[in-house]
């Protein structure tokens, strides 16, 4: 064979191996997409069909019915709010029966509205909301939000807790026993009354946690608004900032850089470490098991350190920009992480074995606080506690918000949804976030960390803005209205609303001294449980 | 009035929530070790001789701590924690806020930050314990 047939065949032979490797990579992609399709229904249909067939149901009552992110905003006044409701349950063409969240969306100082009400009301097969804004009546803004509370109680269980809450005259007498307790309990009380130390009735008051003045976004502009969101939830401080810049971005329709996408789901696995950490150091104190509280909270600390200097700050970091991240990540930070993470996967592992495989804690935990697929459903639970009671949904799956889609990490869940289970799980989603970080570490891209845009100049109509994400309590929700530069009104849904209101349904029937396990076993973050005050 | 406080223990109670209170409770932990001091946190006003304001409290927040501190036996001091307690909150009404207690109670210390760290709180007890 001469030279030149010799490196012909070798050039046919490499155009083959090309070819192959195209055909290879295309059926790869092929069968991505049919998985995303094929795990759950795309989002997108969905919201186009609820959006016709709000306009066509309710169009008449409704002012408005607009898309907003990925979810639906629906406008009404209080006067035709019971015939909506009941047009929501009763019609099976949109059947939203779970309520979510419900907040007073605050008022800015300068708007003549009376102020408003917001709910988040999903379905059932449903991946989005739809948020159900109620302009209130003129007059006294507390008894017109009783008035819609009661209005919604008579066909959501859910909020049958908020009016217990809010209603001067419907608070409960607490009888015999009441329990207040100053450590412990963040931003709520508990009040019962007990026969033979086992529980009959619960009230939940959450009205210490009513705090926030009603305009208090009013002279700010969104840059600075960011450090503020931070505390609305503090247990892990860069949830709040992470669905406000996200929000914020989907209505300018900003792209954000894929470093700074990286960035910030480094950041966010390293915020869930820590809140389950703390978690863990509760339920062991609790249990009086010193040494794995210990542990956990020297974990915790050494995770701490290096978000501090990431960030600059150790538990409200203010770092999310609308566009991207406040300021790079140095290779030396994230080799130096890389090599702490498997000396960390041995550490936790070790306090799940001092914990989880004593039987003297399985004894205590099992069958305590048990919560159902069912009730779950019903009172519009999400994260972890969800997941503990058997249902497989997360929003980092579902939604594929920032590059999640890339990484490989499954969703552990389990079944029983005890407080054994819901401890059990949180330790799975730590080496979770553990297997995510070495990841995004070893894939993370080079480039812009931040698109810079000038707000100043920022002149937008009336327009609202939704966003969510999967925070390590549950689901965080947000939604807010810009006029010009200034926001007009802004609510943030936290799930440990949800989660305190089911404690209620929990706590009866059970023993005394199993308040303080359950409750810390629920993980209710106080700084979501905050309200406007009037 | 002034007792020697190095001698004593002192027993802190913190009411309300919000992120200053869990960066001070973080010093009963491993790392920081706020007890190798003798200070302890504590759940009932009569034990307690320290009293913590943080901002995060509505008007009915703002009546249990005073509620405390009536409580709370003599000698007794007030610590004022965070930047909301001391007057650049923007949730709680800045200034107004601290106002509320000013008109009943002498405050001992200030100690800044949003939230302060648990090194700051640390050494702000031990500058009172020193001073007095």
């Amino acid at each position: 064979m001469s030279a030149e047939t010799g490196s012909l065949y070798i050039w046919y032979f490499k155009v083959y191996v090309r070819k192959l490797i195209k055909t290879w990579d295309n059926k790869d992609k092929v069968i991505e997409d049919i998985y995303n399709n094929g795990y759950l229904p795309p989002g997108a249909i969905m919201q186009d069909r609820l959006e016709k067939t709000l306009q066509q149901f309710l169009g008449n009552s409704a002012s408005r019915i607009i898309k907003t992110g990925q979810d639906i905003l629906m406008e009404v006044d209080q006067e035709v709010l019971e015939p909506v409701l009941t047009e929501f349950i009763s019609n099976p063409e949109i059947s939203l029966t779970v309520l979510k969240g419900l907040s007073s969306g605050g008022s800015s100082a300068g708007s003549k509205e009376a102020g408003s009400m917001i709910a988040d009301i999903t379905g059932k097969n449903i991946s989005f909301s739809l948020f159900l804004k109620v302009r209130l009546r003129e007059g006294q803004t507390n008894k017109n939000q009783a008035a819609i509370l009661s209005l919604l109680a008579q066909s959501y269980r859910r909020a049958g807790f908020c009016l217990a809450d809010h209603g001067p005259e419907n608070k409960l007498d607490p009888g015999a026993g009441t329990y207040n307790q100053v450590i412990g309990f963040d931003g709520f009380d508990i009040k019962l009354s007990l026969e033979d130390e086992i529980i009959n009735t619960v009230f939940i008051d959450t009205s210490p946690a009513r705090i926030i003045k009603s305009d208090f976004f009013y002279d700010l502009d969104i840059d600075q608004l960011i450090a503020y969101m931070g505390r609305f939830d503090y247990n892990a401080g860069i949830f709040g900032e992470l669905v406000f810049c996200q929000a914020v971005e989907e209505l300018l329709q900003l792209e954000i850089p894929k470093r700074a996408k990286y960035i910030r789901m480094l950041m966010s696995e390293l915020f869930r470490m820590i809140n389950h950490l703390e978690y863990i150091s509760n339920i062991s104190n609790i249990l009086d098991y010193d040494i794995a509280r210990n542990l956990a909270l020297l974990e915790k600390e050494k995770i701490l350190r290096t978000t501090e200097i990431i960030t600059g700050a150790r538990v409200i970091p203010n770092y999310m920009r609308i566009g991207g991240v406040k300021a790079d990540i140095g290779s030396d930070i994230l080799k130096k992480l890389k090599r702490q993470l498997p000396l960390m996967y041995k550490k936790i592992k070790r306090i799940e074995n001092i914990l989880v495989r004593d039987f003297v804690l399985v004894e205590r935990t099992t069958n305590i606080g048990t919560i159902t697929k069912q009730l779950a459903a019903e009172f519009g639970i999400s994260g972890p506690n969800l997941r503990a009671s058997g249902s497989r949904y997360d929003r980092r799956k579902e939604n594929d918000y920032l590059s999640y889609g890339d990484l490989h990490f499954t969703v552990p869940y389990g079944r029983k949804g005890d407080c054994l289970e819901r401890i059990s799980i949180r330790f799975a989603e730590i080496y979770q976030s553990i297997k995510i970080i070495g990841q995004v570490v070893s894939k993370i891209p080079m480039g812009p960390v931040i698109k810079k845009i000038n707000l100043l100049h920022l002149d937008l109509n009336l327009s609202a803005f939704a966003s969510s994400v999967e925070c390590p309590h549950g689901e965080m929700k947000i939604f807010g209205e810009l006029e010009g530069k200034t926001l007009q009104s802004l609510a943030v849904f936290g799930p440990s609303k949800s989660s305190l209101s089911l404690a209620g349904t929990l706590l009866e029937g059970s023993s005394f001294e199993d308040i303080r396990l359950i409750i810390a076993s629920l993980d209710i973050s106080g700084g979501e449980l905050m309200e406007y005050c009037y | 009035m002034a007792p020697n406080i190095e001698k004593s223990n002192l027993n802190i109670i913190v009411p309300g929530f919000g992120c200053c209170k869990g960066e001070i409770l973080t010093t009963r932990g491993p790392l920081y070790d706020i007890q190798r001091f003798g200070i302890n946190f504590v759940n009932i006003a009569e034990d307690a001789d320290i009293l913590i304001i943080t901002g995060f409290s509505s008007e009915e927040g703002v009546k249990r701590a005073k509620d405390i501190y009536l409580r709370m036996n003599k000698p007794k001091w007030v610590f004022a924690v965070g930047s909301c307690a001391i007057g650049e909150g923007r949730f709680c009404g800045g200034t107004e806020h601290l106002n509320k207690f000013k008109r009943d109670i002498k405050i001992d210390m200030f100690i800044p930050g949003c939230p302060p760290r648990p090194e700051a709180f640390i050494y702000g007890i031990l500058r009172f314990m020193s001073e007095n």
